[in-house]
């Protein structure tokens, strides 16, 4: 074992796993080695620095437990948003899509109503005025004793 | 048992009292990964948010706190992997209460048995450990700094026993070759070469 680098062992398991045996090996080699003996004394300061660290430990403060059960609803809550989300917008299309077709049909019924005329614009309208207004019957449309007169008046 | 079922049936108050009962131990565990309070808090909350969606698939084989380290080993080994890895560790990154330990450590062999609680110590553990792959960092708090066993790390982890053994095997040759790296800037270095330098 004093001829054997101990490298290997000291790398195989925690220095405390080593049993009595094994360190008394590496002590015996480590002293005439002194690649081994660098190995052996930074593989001690590793052991000791873990064992330093570990002994650190930080306890919970007594509101972690409330502080989890509101990230945990807030989580809940932000998973649920999408989806109504989503809801709202199509909610709100749908009722701007309704309001676009009742605009579009009160403008339509308003413009197919029949203008009201004013009662002065009623006295202005003279007989004459009713003429020109009226269209004139076609010849097509003459009575039958307007018919027999044109050709009474003819005949003469 | 019976309140990781109300919680599994989205009892919220059952949940909150696991989160009460096991805090100190996913803790514990995050405490291996990172040191500031800040961060231990924010890894152990992601633990819980993320058992309260895997509760699940607990089937009940194991027990709920091994299930639940397994959750938290798991869960700040990916924040951790998330995070940018130190660069190689030099003396100018140390302070000079890490180099004053390290040159005790060099010069003092009694005091390298010590099992006195320095937080100097803990600081340059850390800065060391932060320039080693999360993995390494990993088996190494778990099994060298904590002592657990390597079916025990198996099952925090999630990896084989082999994997474990070599992932240890590495990690420590890692950490003892950046060790004796700062160790021989030190010694070349020595307190009275930087005197005579002044």
């Amino acid at each position: 074992m004093k001829n054997q680098h101990i490298v290997n062992l000291i790398e195989s398991k925690p220095l405390s796993r080593l049993d009595d045996s094994e360190l008394a090996a590496i002590e015996r080699h480590a002293d005439a080695c002194d690649a081994c003996r660098r190995a052996w004394q930074a593989a001690q300061l590793s052991a000791q620095l873990l064992s330093e660290r570990a002994a650190e430990v930080i306890e919970p403060s007594p509101f972690f437990a409330t502080r989890v059960m509101a990230a945990l609803r807030q989580q809940q809550a932000t998973r649920v948003s999408p989806f109504l989300r989503a809801w709202q917008a199509a909610q709100a299309m749908v009722y701007a899509m309704v309001a676009v077709v009742v605009m579009v049909g009160a403008l339509s019924w308003l413009a197919y109503q029949p203008q009201p005329v004013a009662p002065e614009q009623v006295s202005v309208l003279s007989s004459d005025a009713t003429d020109l207004l009226l269209p004139e019957p076609a010849s097509s449309e003459m009575s039958y004793g307007q018919v027999i007169s044109t050709i009474y008046d003819l005949g003469e | 048992m019976e309140l990781v079922s109300r919680a599994r049936g989205g009892d919220e108050s059952a949940f909150e009292e696991i989160v009460r009962r096991y805090s100190p131990r996913v803790f514990h565990v995050a405490s291996r990964f990172f040191r500031q309070r800040s961060l231990v808090e924010e890894a152990a909350q992601d633990v819980f948010l993320k058992a309260w969606t895997l509760l699940g698939d607990y089937e009940g084989r194991g027990s709920f706190e091994g299930w639940l380290t397994r959750i938290a080993t798991t869960t700040c080994l990916n924040l951790i992997r998330s995070a940018k890895r130190r660069p190689e560790s030099t003396l100018a990154d140390l302070t000079d209460e890490e180099m004053t330990w390290l040159d005790r450590k060099l010069t003092d062999e009694s005091a390298q048995q010590s099992v006195e609680r320095d937080l100097a110590a803990a600081d340059l553990a850390d800065k060391v450990l932060a320039t080693l792959p999360p993995d390494d960092r990993t088996v190494l708090m778990l099994m060298d700094g904590d002592d657990y066993s390597v079916r025990e790390v198996s099952a925090m982890t999630g990896w084989s026993e082999s994997k474990v053994k070599v992932q240890a095997f590495r990690a420590r040759r890692r950490m003892r070759e950046a060790l004796e790296k700062l160790l021989s800037f030190r010694q070349t270095r020595s307190p009275a070469k930087e005197e005579g330098e002044r």
